[in-house]
């Protein structure tokens, strides 16, 4: 096989130049003519029913509209689903005339200025009769407030196979951990806005940084009672979005006031706001039991996890399963019983938040790993290496196949590059009366996108005009990954030609093919990538054929090269330009070609991750002297951004481990409303994370390339927290580890 | 109405100092007045704006003592050659707030006068005996102690007539140090701080004083701590013993604060950095 041209190199992004000189144009920097600026008021109370009095609000200059619940079509949607085939409880409205968490959103302000509008949400007067509320699991699980429908839990779900309590009669024995995991906001420097605009045609347009404009059309179209072909939802340049723009909130309403009132709509947040007024990563309480053998053999496991939904069902059904599956598809275990609960509390409602259900199921089980070596004197490396999945091994509740699954290699790998043997024996001798060291490991396993669970396929058009340049229509919505590069260099590979005359589009209703699932689930490389690769392949068949039918040639006499075709007999080059032009005028036609890509497998993607931490015993702050992170990712289409999403990924997994928390006040307002509250892990706390690849591919991915960008955010919580378990002799299993909880946790080790 | 002023000298400021309502603010560096502003979406304001004042951004060696306007920034602070010379506990202090963009902004005279139960170079200030120069709408200057300016949380005797314009400390060339803790290493609020001074003879402190910060509602002399260590030899210390007194010292402190478990085992590690820097041959 010839070696690959232009893919697994580091090609340079784009947008890079523009975004670090402060040139690119995000949505909150676009003007049209006669725009109007809206933020919405959300709430100061927990649980409350509102009355709301807009007069002074409305008499401040530049004030056009203050819209409450009662302005609102009482159309009522769960915005977590994303096509008409899943439905979800149906409990959200635009806005809201009870508030059911600390930001729910009572009120949209709407003026010429956004002075006009910030001066009049300060004077909007909103009176609050309090209800009884519900703050915590603990509370919810209580049922004596009930939030809404009859129970505060929202769904419950039992997934085994074998027989767990059969296996755990055979251990020699169980280890259990209970541990929690906090709600995360998603720390997307550009916080949440949309513009919405009927343009001339009278089409509502929608420009909004999303994962999924198809979601957004479904929902502003059925909110709105408009067909959907009056519905354009376009991508706009993004400044982050980790899944806390991935279902749709301001959207649908801008596209409510643009309407209404026949003006463009700006809606903008602020980052009390997003940290509010959006969804989080779900909080969870996880009980977890492992039977094993003294050998290291594990027989069973049971996992009880609860759910803090929060307010709004959104996705509290899905992240159970999302949960649940990562629990099949790392260990090779005889039997497992999970079962799941979420519940609603009067918090800020769960949404997707980078790798979906994955942080929380890895938290706890890979802590209780560590735990349950500890228990039989085995090495913690030792102990998974008997235990990890193998290649093609089969999920055992029907998954998909786990695919070329190099988990072993991933560890192994780790452990020379971090020098595991060495350090583990040693670093306990390092202590002081002060400092304590310690190192950790965890795996971790994902996804590439949703086949085995939803419909999942991309559809691309591919153009050659006939100046020889290429576009690529797909619904893509580029995050800050570095997603349109990779597929640059994919189609590039396919096509034979260089990427620099290929463009690939972002996600616009109007313009890009239909695409099932939006840019989330881990599925854009693996399944957009073999869409586009598909297309590519195609394309060049077509100009290959077409340069036979010109010149009577067979199609084994010719080649390409760099976007020429060769006449290898005679070594004449045709460039793929040339025959675009005279394909259009002896054929009628242009060179396109339509795909439609349905991927033929969900391999597993997987990480090893290593840590080293000091720990100040008196300080309870924690040093991260260094970190090996080793992922199986088939094949890095691009070496660079991979190991972007790898660095990503640990600095927003290592702020799980010791510092990020969406914290509540007794009254569950929150405490940390803003980035001076909310801490996460900056430049001179983040360690240098030594990143490495095994790459053995995949044969049902394109160039064998899988996911990372998800399954790099799982493993370093739980690594850190073994490293401090390590070096401490504790067993916390509470995330984050905050200062605080290390030095109660010492000095409760100290009391026994 | 809602006015921006800024004078270019003292004497220029003093008469606006008159006309001042309670929507007057003082504008140093703003890094907590435009948090304050927005944070209580406040928009019928005027501002007098102290940033173009030359006298009071300069560091001066007055013989004995330095003075140190009100205007200087963290960062000119944290550089300066005197404030590195003689008071290397607050040129630690000023690095150590916020983030280096924040410190290009922030000035000494904001961080006293913002009067956070938290703030980082006042607990320097306290420990030093610093006097502060203030002076009114009349051009009279008045000098009085930190204690007496600041007087609990965000509270200062400061007449809305009345402006910081200078801090005087005496130079002294005794060991000093400065160790603050937050839930991060950089761009954090302390959760508690500590600045000291001490002299030695040998190894031994023959005098010690020390002050704490975020602990109460200004900074806090440390008297149970500065007793268990005066005398005491640096090279043999009495671990157990220094550990029972930061205990007993946040219990005097806070005794109502749930925060209280947590500071009395981390004011031990605060207490280790700063007689580390004490110990420090200067």
């Amino acid at each position: 096989m010839k070696p690959y041209q232009y893919i697994g190199h580091s090609l340079l992004r784009e947008d890079t130049l523009d975004k670090v000189r402060g040139k690119t144009k995000y949505v909150a920097d676009m003007q049209r003519h006669d725009m109007l600026y809206a933020k919405l008021y959300l709430s100061r109370e927990a649980h409350a029913d509102v009355t709301i009095d807009a007069t002074a609000a409305l008499n401040v200059e530049g004030m056009v509209a203050v819209f409450t619940n009662k302005d609102v079509p009482a159309y009522r949607y769960n915005s977590m689903e994303w096509f008409p085939g899943v439905v979800g409880r149906r409990d959200e409205q635009l806005l809201n005339d009870r508030a059911r968490h600390f930001g729910d959103r009572l009120a949209l302000l709407v003026g010429t200025s956004k002075q006009s509008v910030e001066k009049a949400l300060s004077l909007l007067k909103v009176t609050y009769h309090s209800l009884p509320s519900v703050l915590s699991l603990d509370e919810a699980k209580r049922d004596e407030a009930i939030i809404k429908f009859d129970s505060n839990c929202s769904f419950e779900k039992t997934i085994a196979y074998g027989d767990y309590e059969v296996q755990k009669k055979q251990a020699d024995l169980v280890v259990t951990d209970k541990g929690s995991t906090p709600k995360i906001h998603h720390s997307a420097i550009e916080p949440h806005v949309a513009l919405a605009e009927i343009d001339d045609q009278g089409i509502m347009v929608v420009t909004t940084p999303c994962q999924a404009v198809f979601q957004v059309q479904m929902h502003v179209a059925n909110i709105l009672s408009l067909p959907m072909n009056r519905v354009r939802v376009i991508k706009a340049v993004m400044g982050g979005s980790f899944g806390g723009k991935s279902q749709p909130i301001l959207e649908p309403i801008a596209a409510f006031a643009a309407m209404k009132l026949h003006r463009p709509v700006l809606l903008y947040m602020d980052r009390p706001d997003a940290i509010a007024g959006t969804v989080t990563r779900n909080a969870t309480q996880v009980t977890v039991e492992t039977a094993l053998k003294k050998d290291g053999t594990i027989l069973g496991r049971k996992v009880q996890a609860e759910f803090d939904g929060g307010s709004y069902d959104t996705n509290s059904t899905s992240i159970l399963f999302a949960f649940a599956k990562k629990l099949f598809r790392l260990y090779r275990i005889p039997a497992q019983h999970f079962e799941g609960k979420s519940y609603f509390t009067n918090s800020v409602p769960g949404g997707a938040c980078r790798a979906y259900g994955g942080p929380q199921s890895h938290a706890i089980t890979e802590v209780n790993l560590d735990q349950a070596a500890q228990a039989i004197g085995m090495d913690p490396c030792t102990f998974r290496l008997k235990n990890l999945v193998e290649p093609y091994d089969e999920d055992p509740v029907g998954g998909p196949n786990l695919g070329n699954a190099k988990i072993k290699v991933c560890l192994e790998k780790g452990m020379e590059a971090f020098g595991w043997a060495a350090r583990r024996s040693q670093v306990k001798a390092m202590e002081t009366p002060r400092y304590a060291y310690g190192v950790g490991v965890a795996c971790a396993t994902h996804g590439n996108g949703y086949l085995g669970a939803y419909p999942d396929f991309s559809d691309v058009d591919m153009v050659m005009f006939y100046d020889g340049s290429v576009l690529v229509k797909v619904a893509v919505h580029e995050q800050g990954c570095g997603t349109l590069t990779s597929l640059q260099q994919i189609a590039a590979e396919a096509l034979d030609m260089p990427p620099h005359r290929i463009r690939i589009t972002e996600a616009d209703t109007f313009i890009t093919p239909y695409d099932s699932a939006g840019t989330q689930a881990s599925r854009v490389t693996f399944v957009s990538g073999g869409a586009v690769k598909e297309a590519g392949e195609k394309l060049r068949e077509m100009l290959m054929d077409r340069l036979c039918r010109l010149r009577n040639l067979d199609p084994e006499e010719i080649s390409t090269k760099e976007g020429m075709l060769v006449v290898k007999s005679t070594g004449e080059t045709i460039s793929y330009t040339q025959v675009a032009a005279e394909a259009e005028k002896k054929f009628s036609e242009q060179m396109s070609v339509h795909i439609h890509h349905v991927p033929q497998g969900n391999p597993a993607s997987f990480a090893a991750f290593f840590s080293y931490v000091r720990v100040d015993k008196y300080t309870g702050m924690v040093d991260l002297l260094d970190c090996v992170a080793v992922h199986d990712v088939g094949y890095a289409i691009n070496p660079l951004l991979v190991e972007g999403q790898i660095q990503g990924g640990a600095q927003f997994s290592m702020g799980m481990a010791l510092m990020e928390e969406i914290t509540l006040d007794g009254r569950g307002r929150i405490k940390s409303e803003n980035f001076s509250k909310y801490h996460i892990l900056n430049t001179v706390d983040m360690p240098p994370v030594r990143c490495f690849t095994v790459e053995e591919g995949d044969a049902c991915a394109p160039y064998g390339a899988k996911s990372v960008g998800e399954a790099a955010t799982v493993a370093p919580a739980p690594s850190v927290l073994n490293a401090i378990n390590h070096a401490l002799g504790t067993r916390i299993t509470r995330y984050p580890a905050t200062a605080e909880i290390i030095v109660q946790a010492i000095q409760e080790k100290n009391r026994l | 109405m809602s006015t921006f002023l800024s004078p270019k000298t003292l004497g220029a400021l003093t008469p606006l100092l008159k006309n001042t309502s309670p929507q007057t603010y003082l504008l140093a560096g703003g890094t907590d007045l435009l948090v304050h502003l927005k944070k209580h979406r406040l928009f019928d304001y005027s501002i007098i704006d102290l940033s173009n004042i030359q006298e009071i951004q300069e560091i001066q060696d007055q013989g004995g003592s330095i003075t140190i306007g009100a205007g200087v920034t963290m960062t000119a602070l944290e550089h300066h050659p005197l404030v590195k010379e003689f008071f290397p506990d607050l040129h630690r202090a000023a690095s150590m707030v916020g983030s280096p963009l924040i410190r290009n902004r922030a000035t000494i005279g904001g961080n006293v006068c913002n009067a956070s139960h938290c703030a980082d170079t006042t607990p320097v200030l306290f420990c030093r005996d610093a006097i502060a120069v203030l002076l009114d709408a009349s051009g009279q200057s008045l000098r009085v102690s930190m204690a007496d300016l600041v007087i609990g949380s965000g509270k200062t005797i400061l007449a809305p007539n009345q402006v910081l314009t200078h801090l005087e400390l005496t130079k002294s060339t005794e060991a000093c140090g400065f160790a603050k803790l937050g839930t991060r290493k950089a761009v954090t609020i302390s959760k508690l701080n500590c600045a000291a001074r001490a002299t030695l003879e040998g190894d031994r402190l023959t005098e010690i004083a020390i002050f704490l910060g975020a602990v109460g509602i200004r900074p806090a002399k440390a008297q149970i701590l500065e007793k268990a260590l005066l005398g005491t030899s640096l090279d043999h210390l009495e671990e157990e013993s220094l550990i029972q007194a930061c205990q007993e010292q946040i219990e005097a402190l806070i005794p109502q604060r749930s925060s209280k478990h947590y500071k009395k085992i981390a004011l031990m590690g605060l207490l280790e950095d700063v007689l580390q820097q004490i110990r420090r041959p200067r």
